[in-house]
Formats: structure tokens, C-alpha cells, sequence
């Protein structure tokens, strides 16, 4: 059975609809600013969402209970996908949805009010498990049924899209409102820092001098339908998912393979699964985080797959900061919208190419025929998936 | 048809290692038991790792040994909360730490992938890794996975689930009053595939899984519908819920009825522990279990609804039915 994409939802720091995001992507204008966070003390690059969790609580006529940023975030761009869509007992529908830190902006409050001994508000708690942020967002839209929540750090959104196109193939489901979330947290930042990834200036995605990757936030949603669904709702497909593969790297807990084994394999099997060959593929919206050793081991992964005739590629890590759970469906929204918009999206912050590759991402927004678009997301314990997008 | 391969569980119960360990529970949860881990985990990595995997690599490599079988072609977890204890640790020094530099050990080994990602490093697999986490229900949901695995294509699928209890966990619960049994750590591993050999243990009919119903009655009983509510010869059930208790018995009367709390204690995936006991029971004909007298062996229902509005349906028979 097919799977298509019948709606889209957005949300991060270049633009709270779609079409802001689009613009911001088609003007070159990043969402990455320099502020003091989270101790004051050193200025820190992120891509961060100008709306406080009570501005968006507000947006979103929130007036009570415990919600993290994740579900907040996750709850515009799910609501922006699922449009004018109601629920229909006649079509099975599914949500599933992604995090890797799930309520941890809120925990971070409860942990402080506990090693500070303050009076703790043992409700913030209530949103720190991950199926938490999606059991918030799959009740403001008021799903009941299969909710489920995948966690496989910064592939996490792009599994579960997988898996919603898996359980759509296979007849379980009619229907899946499908995505990730992620907000910057104190916990995040300092990860990343502790791993010296966390690059003190603008990221520079596929640049010879990348030195590591900025985070941002923000969660990004699809509504995938399958050949029952669409004739029961008559949406109309953008266009359709067709080639999906998970693969593991075993070879580090964090860092890829220097040859690149499991993107490679995740690729090759994406492209397989779409029935397509390397040449077909319009665009490639990389994982491209802008650590020296993504970035260097998903070329190589890219030359191992399309060899000499590489298609055109960017990381739009740049615009966005990584999002880390929300990239594979952000980036998922912007390989719909290179195919709705017949245009191969740029990079940002780029100058010279990887000296072991060559290999020179797309710098301008491209009018093209997009037949055909990969989206790779790449995880911690090396998880790595590739999903193909394709015009109808 | 998904076919349960082998079975592992390391629990408060001597359930590790220990075919027919149901008609050997203790009374009393006592600490977690865990195996001489050397055993069954590289030695050199297990100084690095917390207790969550340490239990599941463990698990995994015996699961895998004893169905025979070198790789297997998914990798599937299933956690609640992940991997507490290096996440505290992480969220303690970025909170305690002033400037300088965290070690990153901790924040490595936070993300709930760990476990699936640990796996397929200490085997060198590159197959499908999937983490599923949806509290109570994260044990369910991975299995769907595999099953919908199993549909797609053949193969011999590595799911479980694993969940640790930290001490700064303690408080919470006892704020929430989820206090009716002691928190406890787990890990439940199983390999499962569609074809039916000498090795199959027992056979998994379905699982369901729902949220935010109307009414738990009308869920239960479209999975008896659906699943046939003929011959279930023993029900587990989380147990935590006087009322989900009464409601199951008034659905299906003079049924032998086993909470499965009482046994292996409170954590969000125990109803992994539950599927490995009733493979247990019903592989080894376990005749009494606590105060509960089991007669026959064929089918079981196992009915997780840990938190309220959420529940997991499990369906598993004899490899003989």
C-alpha cells in the first residue's frame, strides 16, 4: 500500500508556520542567534523559539495543567499537520510521536527546587517521561487509540515517520500523525559541550572548518495517509513516502564510522525499498550537523552510496540548529516542501569543502526539478535512517 | 504466528537463568538478582555501565544463545523512563558544575537508545535498532513493532524492555502514591519469529494497545473479540487497580487471576516480566502460583493497565495449541 503526505506542521527558530519557515529557508535567513544561556557566562549559538512556554501556552489556549516546552512545541507543528482533519471512526488512526529528552526543561526545575531544598513542585515531574510530551499533544488533539513515543536520540522523528509508513504499508493503520519534538535544555547544551561538539560560533555544515554543531528547538509533524484514507478524507497528497530504512553502525556509542557503514547501509536500503537508483535522487536534505565527524562520515557514506554523480545536497542545521529528536521531521517538512516547490534548499555558513571529499553543498536556494528527495537522520548509538520523499 | 524462541529475566525474582523459576517465586520482593554479570556482559565494559544495561545486555546475549542464534535481524526495546541513572548523574553536574567542562560519560549513556545501541555495538549488528518509550506501555509497543516486523518479512527478532529503579524516584512515587508495591528494576528479553521449531516456547496471538478510551470494559472486550475469549485458562493482570481487578473478574468470571505487580514489583515496563511468566507457566505447567491454582496451560491473557487510561493487551497460548 502506499503511503502519502497529505498535511505538514513546522515549528522552530526560522518561522512558527510552514510558510515562515519556507521564506526564512528561501531567503538564507538563520534562526541561530548568539545569546547567554543557560549561566550567563559565555555567550552560546542556538536556534531558539522567540515565544516563551506561556506565550505559547497562550497561543495555544492553555490555561491549565503541567505541559513541558516538548509538548507545547509538539502541539503547534501537530495541529498545523493535522489542518482540517477530524477524527473518523471509519479510519484507524495512529499518533506517534519522538523526543530524546522528553519533559527534561521541566525536570531541570524540580531537580533545582531538590538540590537547592526548596519547597518542590513535585508536579513538574509529571512531564518528564517522553510518552508523557505525546500523550499531551495526542490529548490537546484529542486522539485516543495507539499513541506511542520513539527515542533514539537524533534519528528519532525520522523512525518514527518509518514506522508510521510501516504500519500504513502493512494495513495496521488508515492513517498516522506522525513527528518529533525537542526543546533546548540545560541538560542538552551541556551534553553537547561535554562532548566538544558544541561549536561557539555559527555552525558550518559540510565546511572544512566546521567545528561542531549549534542546538536549536522546535518539533515537526506530518499526517501520513494511506489509499483507504485518502479516498474516505479526499485530501489531496503533496506527495508520497517512498523509501525507509533504519540501520545500525555498531561501531560507537556517539561518534560514526569513519567509513560511514551504517549510513551507507541505511541509504542503499531506502533507495531499494523505493525501488529507485542513486541517479533519480533530486536533492539530499543531509544530517550534516557540522562536527567534524558526522559531517566527514556522512559524505563519505554519500560517496559510498552515489558515487561519482552526487546529487545535490544541504543541511538545513544551519537555519534551524540541530533539533535533535525534531530534526528527521523538520527536515522531513522541508524534503516535502523541496518537492511541493520543485527547489533544492541551501546550506548556510559554508566556504570550503571537506578536503578528504570535495564534496560542495548546495549555497542557493535552487529552482529545480525534485523528483525525488532523501533525508538523512543520524543518531546517537549509531542510529541511522534514511527516508526518501517522492513527487507524485 | 510469532513464536516466542527464548525468554530472559533478570528481576527481584530468581528468574534469571532459571527454566520453571514460576513455581519458585518468592513470597517477598526482596533486591534485584542479578547473575554474575562477567558471564554474560563484555567484562571490559561492564564497570561503564549502569545497572539498566547491564540487565539488558545480559539478557540479550543470553536470549540469543539460547535460541541458537548469533544475530538477529532487529533490535527492539521498550523503556518507560530509560536510562535513570547516568540521566540523574548527567542532570546533577550540569546543575551542580559551574563552568568547565562535564565529563561525558554520563550524558553518553542518558539517551534512551542506549540500550538498543549497546546491544548492536557488544554484537556488531547492523540491522534495525528501535527504542520504544511510552511508560506503562513501552514494553507493548516494541512488541508490536516486532510483530509488524515478523509481517513484513522473516527473521529472528531480539525485543524486550528494561526499566531501573534510582533512589531520587522514591519521593515521586510516593507523591503520586504509587507506592502499592516497591519500585523495582527489570529486564525482559525475548527472541521471537514466525516459524514454529523444537526451540519455541510459546506463541504470541496479539497485542493491543490503547489510549485514552472511553471505557476499559469496551477495550477488553474487543480484544476478547477479536482474539476469542475461549479457553484462557489464567489472566495476569498489573494488579494495581482495585477496580480493573473487580472489572475483570465480572467480564470473565471464575477465571484464575495473577497480579503480576505482587510478584516482580512496580516499574513501567513489568509487563515484559508478566509475558515471560506466563511463557513459564504455561512451558513448564506450573500448577501453583502464590495462592492461585492454575489447572490448565493452553492460553493467557496478560492485561497491563498500570496507569489509568492506558492499557496494553496481550495475548499468548502453548507452543501445543
Amino acid at each position: 500500500m502506499k503511503v502519502f503526505v497529505t498535511g505538514i506542521g513546522v515549528v522552530s527558530a526560522i518561522g512558527l508556520t510552514v510558510e515562515e519557515n519556507f521564506r526564512s529557508l528561501l531567503n538564507k535567513k538563520s534562526g541561530i542567534t548568539e545569546c547567554k544561556f543557560p549561566d550567563d557566562q559565555k555567550s552560546i549559538y542556538t536556534g531558539r523559539i522567540a515565544k516563551s512556554n506561556s506565550e505559547l501556552k497562550q497561543l495555544l489556549s492553555i490555561t491549565d495543567g503541567y505541559y513541558s516546552r516538548t509538548s507545547l512545541l509538539g502541539i503547534i507543528a501537530a495541529e498545523q499537520a493535522m489542518g482540517n482533519n477530524f477524527h473518523n471512526k471509519k479510519l484507524l488512526t495512529a499518533f506517534i510521536s519522538s523526543t530524546s529528552v522528553g519533559g527534561m526543561d521541566e525536570t531541570e526545575k524540580y531537580y533545582r527546587q531538590v538540590l537547592k531544598n526548596l519547597p518542590v513542585d513535585f508536579n513538574l515531574t509529571r512531564t518528564h517521561d517522553s510518552g508523557n510530551t505525546s500523550e499531551n499533544i495526542a490529548a490537546y488533539l484529542k486522539f485516543s487509540g495507539y499513541i506511542n513515543t520513539l527515542s533514539t536520540a537524533c534519528s528519532s522523528a525520522a523512525n518514527a515517520i518509518m514506522l508510521a509508513a510501516r504500519m500504513i504499508a502493512q494495513g495496521k493503520m488508515d492513517r498516522v500523525l506522525v513527528g518529533g519534538t525537542d526543546p533546548i535544555t540545560d541538560f542538552t547544551i551541556k551534553g553537547f559541550q561535554s562532548l566538544m561538539i558544541y561549536d561557539n560560533e555559527w555552525c558550518k555544515p559540510f565546511d572544512h572548518n566546521r567545528n561542531g554543531l549549534n542546538l536549536g528547538e522546535g518539533a515537526g509533524f506530518l499526517l501520513l495517509e494511506g489509499d483507504r484514507s485518502i479516498k474516505i478524507s479526499g485530501n489531496e497528497p503533496i506527495c508520497s513516502l517512498t523509501g525507509w530504512h533504519n540501520a545500525a553502525d555498531a561501531y560507537h556509542q556517539t561518534a560514526s564510522s569513519p567509513d560511514g557503514k551504517g549510513a551507507t547501509i541505511a541509504m542503499k536500503n531506502a533507495l531499494n525499498k523505493a525501488g529507485l537508483e542513486t541517479k533519480e535522487i533530486s536533492y539530499i536534505n543531509a544530517h550534516g550537523t557540522g562536527t567534524k565527524n558526522n559531517d566527514l562520515s556522512e559524505s563519505i557514506a554519500i560517496k559510498n552510496v552515489f558515487g561519482n554523480v552526487i546529487p545535490p545536497f544541504s543541511s538545513t542545521k544551519a537555519f534551524t540548529g540541530h533539533t535533535l529528536a525534531a530534526a528527521g521531521a523538520i527536515e522531513a517538512v522541508y524534503s516535502v516542501l523541496a518537492i511541493k516547490n520543485q527547489v533544492h534548499l541551501s546550506g548556510l555558513n559554508y566556504n570550503d569543502p571537506l578536503e578528504e571529499t570535495l564534496m560542495r553543498p548546495v549555497t542557493e536556494p535552487t529552482q529545480a526539478v525534485t523528483k525525488h528527495v532523501m533525508s538523512n537522520s543520524f543518531g546517537f548509538g549509531g542510529n541511522n535512517s534514511s527516508l526518501i520523499f517522492s513527487r507524485i | 504466528m510469532y513464536c516466542i524462541q527464548s525468554a530472559a529475566t533478570i528481576s527481584h525474582q530468581p528468574s534469571f537463568a532459571s527454566i520453571g523459576f514460576s513455581s519458585r517465586l518468592s513470597k517477598d520482593i526482596g533486591s534485584l538478582i542479578k547473575p554474575d554479570y562477567k558471564d554474560f556482559v563484555p567484562p571490559a565494559l561492564i564497570r561503564r555501565m549502569s545497572e539498566i544495561l547491564r540487565m539488558s545486555v545480559a539478557c540479550s546475549n543470553l536470549v540469543l544463545k539460547d535460541a541458537g542464534i548469533k544475530q538477529p535481524d532487529a533490535i527492539i526495546t521498550g523503556t518507560g523512563l530509560g536510562c535513570l541513572y547516568d540521566t540523574e548523574k548527567f542532570l546533577n553536574n550540569a546543575i551542580t558544575i559551574e563552568g568547565g567542562l562535564l565529563p561525558p560519560t554520563s550524558f553518553i549513556q542518558s539517551t534512551h537508545n542506549t540500550i538498543a545501541g549497546q546491544i548492536s555495538l557488544v554484537l556488531g549488528n547492523h540491522q534495525y535498532n528501535m527504542t520504544h518509550t511510552q511508560n506503562s506501555l513501552s514494553f507493548e509497543h516494541a512488541l508490536l513493532d516486532a510483530m509488524l516486523m515478523l509481517d513484513e518479512d522473516n527473521g529472528n527478532i531480539l525485543i524486550g524492555s528494561a526499566d531501573e529503579v534510582i533512589d531520587p524516584l522514591l519521593p515521586i512515587a510516593a507523591y503520586f502514591k504509587l507506592n502499592h508495591f516497591p519500585l523495582t528494576s527489570g529486564a525482559s528479553f525475548y527472541v521471537i519469529s514466525k516459524n514454529k521449531n523444537e526451540k519455541t516456547l510459546a506463541v504470541i496471538e496479539a497485542c493491543h494497545t490503547s489510549a485514552f478510551y472511553s471505557s476499559l470494559e469496551n477495550e477488553i472486550k474487543d480484544f476478547l473479540s477479536k482474539t476469542g475469549e475461549q479457553q484462557i485458562d489464567f489472566i495476569l493482570n498489573d494488579g494495581c487497580n482495585k477496580d480493573v481487578s473487580r472489572l475483570i473478574e465480572a467480564l470473565l468470571p471464575g477465571k484464575c487471576i495473577i497480579n503480576y505487580s505482587e510478584i516482580c514489583g512496580l516499574y513501567a515496563t513489568n509487563s515484559a516480566f508478566a509475558l515471560h511468566l506466563a511463557t513459564d507457566i504455561i512451558c513448564n505447567k506450573t500448577k501453583q502460583v502464590y495462592d492461585r491454582t492454575i489447572n490448565s496451560h493452553q492460553r493467557a491473557l496478560i492485561i497491563n493497565s498500570l496507569l489509568p487510561e492506558r492499557a496494553g493487551f496481550i495475548m499468548i497460548k502453548s507452543n501445543e495449541a
